[in-house]
């Protein structure tokens, strides 16, 4: 089942989120095509964010389901579903402030000896390696991403734009099959947008699938394969940008409000 | 020195363990961890209690006149084994319990009450430690063994002392120099950013709880072994304050800067009052301290959050790794950073 290369990854089947009576998404069925960009857009309180968070395990959806590689993943803890390879970005950076910036990407290395409070309590030579091996992967990312020169720079004192970069860099370093991005260009400066542009087509070329929460219908026509239209909680349309401009009710979604 | 003048020493050196030990406790879970443990005195008052009971022996032999669990007659430092276990039990039995709620305030909330309540229940269960009274008598590790007189006895305390202090900070290095900080830390940051790289954050908060409250509990042995009694008196929740004060003057996530903190706090600012002229009745006294103690945390709160010794920036990659990393450019610039990160599959 999991040797197909082509197909869904994620697959988001009838995913129902209700707070009391108000239903933020509420039926939707969608999925993530392996080493796809699939756009998610859709007007103010369309329930983006909120079927972002219901699949990333921050938010436990109230029916429907969830797979990724086939397993169900639905209403399984956030820490669970990122060490399982299903990253994600937040909407506002949840960079850790007083921490460098090489060491939010550090923290973010799996599988390193010396992170559980055992492994603490031993010599430091036991997980030294483990440590100086993800201290190397997170120096490539920074050169990579041009963050070089702010490594030991507090990741709180950086601009909005950077911190965004670090959100991007510590989510890589967890090693995704998947990411999840919720407005990762929100105040972000326009010449920063363009470079993390440039880096999600890279990262995409190398084979990572990701879904985009995005507002603005530039960045999805440049970056999206594949575009998902939500409105009132539901999957209004999916397909190319240029289709969907042409239909009816998304342009009344938008339009309408 | 006279005999007054030193045991008044050996008084200060002692306390100053048992706070330092104490302190780094609490540092470990609020300034690396980021817990709001306002019920932090009692894990050091199960560790007295917890303690004296296993040094007390049978209640019969000090005529009976006080009772207590646990009786038993270990010799040092078993006993202070004993508290650091019951102090870790209890930090467990709260913790799974006080950390529930997602909110860190309601946390800090559930923990004074905690506080309160258990010195509440250890009043009104007289024969869990004796209630009010407290546990007297608690006699002072080979005492007998040795026959020294006052003061030499208690130099050699001190020397029990810090050899717990020096363990403690063996431990305590190792645990916040360790990755497994870093990942408390970054939980301590941004919980939901931390979940979201796989730490799972309950489970880490809890083990941390669990840790600090086994040190808080020692620090409370080796006080009680020292004073030689312990009663509800001893650990009212302003003592939890107190700590917190040493911490946050010191420097959060500074161990260094903890014992500054210890030393300006608890005995510093304690001991000065001793010397103050008496303009007023003592009880105005106290209470001036505790005024004094109030403004001072929100001084530093205010202009110095981040105290004395502020934590410390980590360079990851400046010695081993770095080295590492020329290697590997020398075989090709692109390769290290081609897909790094991406696990494509």
């Amino acid at each position: 089942m999991r040797d197909d290369v082509v197909g869904p990854i994620v697959e988001i089947s009838d995913v129902r989120c209700h707070f009391g009576g108000v239903k933020a998404v509420d039926g939707a069925s969608f999925a993530l095509q392996r080493g796809r960009i699939t756009g998610l857009i859709g007007p103010n309180g369309a329930g983006k964010s909120t079927l972002l968070n219901s699949v990333a395990g921050s938010l436990r959806p109230t029916g429907g389901t969830i797979r990724f590689e086939g397993d169900d993943i639905t209403g399984r803890p956030p820490h669970e579903i990122a060490r399982s390879g299903l990253l994600r970005t937040f909407q506002r950076s949840s960079e850790f402030g007083h921490l460098t910036v090489m060491e939010n990407l550090v923290a973010a290395a799996p599988g390193c000896r010396g992170t559980t409070v055992l492994g603490a309590l031993r010599s430091k030579r036991s997980w030294k390696t483990d440590e100086d091996a993800a201290v190397v992967e997170a120096r490539a990312l920074l050169e990579r991403f041009d963050m070089w020169e702010k490594a030991h720079d507090y990741a709180g004192e950086l601009s909005g734009g950077q911190k965004r970069l670090v959100e991007l860099m510590r989510a890589l370093m967890a090693r995704p099959t998947v990411l999840l991005l919720d407005e990762p260009f929100a105040g972000v400066l326009p010449s920063l947008v363009r470079r993390i542009e440039r880096h999600l087509m890279d990262l995409r070329r190398e084979g990572l699938t990701m879904m985009l929460v995005e507002h603005d219908l530039g960045t999805i026509e440049r970056l999206s394969d594949h575009v998902v239209v939500m409105a009132n909680g539901r999957v209004l349309a999916e397909g190319m940008l240029s289709e969907l401009r042409e239909h009816r009710g998304v342009i009344d979604a938008y339009l309408g409000g | 020195m006279s005999v007054a003048t030193q045991y008044y020493v050996i008084t200060l050196l002692v306390l100053f363990g048992v706070n330092v030990v104490a302190a780094w406790s609490l540092n470990l879970q609020h300034g690396v961890a980021g817990v709001w443990n306002f019920g932090f005195v009692v894990f050091q008052a199960i560790g007295a209690y917890v303690t004296a009971a296993l040094t007390l022996g049978p209640p019969e032999r000090l005529g009976g006149f006080q009772e207590y669990v646990l009786a038993a007659d270990l010799p040092w430092p078993l006993p202070l084994l004993g508290a650091a276990l019951a102090g870790g039990v209890l930090a467990l039995l709260i913790g799974l319990f006080a950390l529930k709620p997602k909110g860190r305030d309601y946390q800090a909330l559930v923990l004074l009450v905690v506080s309160a309540a258990s010195l509440v229940f250890v009043v009104s269960q007289k024969e869990l430690f004796n209630g009010s009274a407290g546990l007297a008598g608690v006699p002072k590790p080979y005492a007998d063994e040795l026959a020294l007189d006052v003061t030499e006895y208690g130099w050699f305390y001190v020397l029990l002392t810090a050899s717990v202090v020096a363990l403690s900070y063996l431990v305590i290095r190792r645990l916040t120099s360790s990755p497994w900080a870093r990942r408390l830390k970054a939980q301590r940051d941004n919980p939901d950013g931390a979940a979201a790289i796989g730490i799972d954050v309950g489970r880490e908060r809890l083990i941390v709880f669990v840790v600090g409250g086994a040190l808080a509990a020692v620090s409370g042995g080796v006080l009680v072994q020292f004073i030689g009694a312990y009663s509800p008196e001893g650990w009212e929740y302003s003592m939890t304050f107190l700590y917190f004060t040493a911490i946050i003057v010191g420097g959060l996530a500074n161990n260094a800067g903890v014992v500054v903190g210890v030393l300006l706090v608890w005995t510093v600012l304690q001991e000065s009052v001793r010397y103050l002229p008496e303009v007023a009745p003592p009880t105005i006294t106290a209470n001036l301290q505790g005024i004094a103690i109030g403004l001072i945390i929100l001084g530093f709160l205010w202009w110095r959050p981040q105290g004395l010794l502020p934590e410390r920036r980590v360079r990851l990659g400046e010695d081993g790794a770095r080295r590492k990393v020329a290697d590997g450019g020398r075989q090709g610039q692109g390769v290290a950073h081609e897909g790094a990160g991406v696990n494509a599959r």
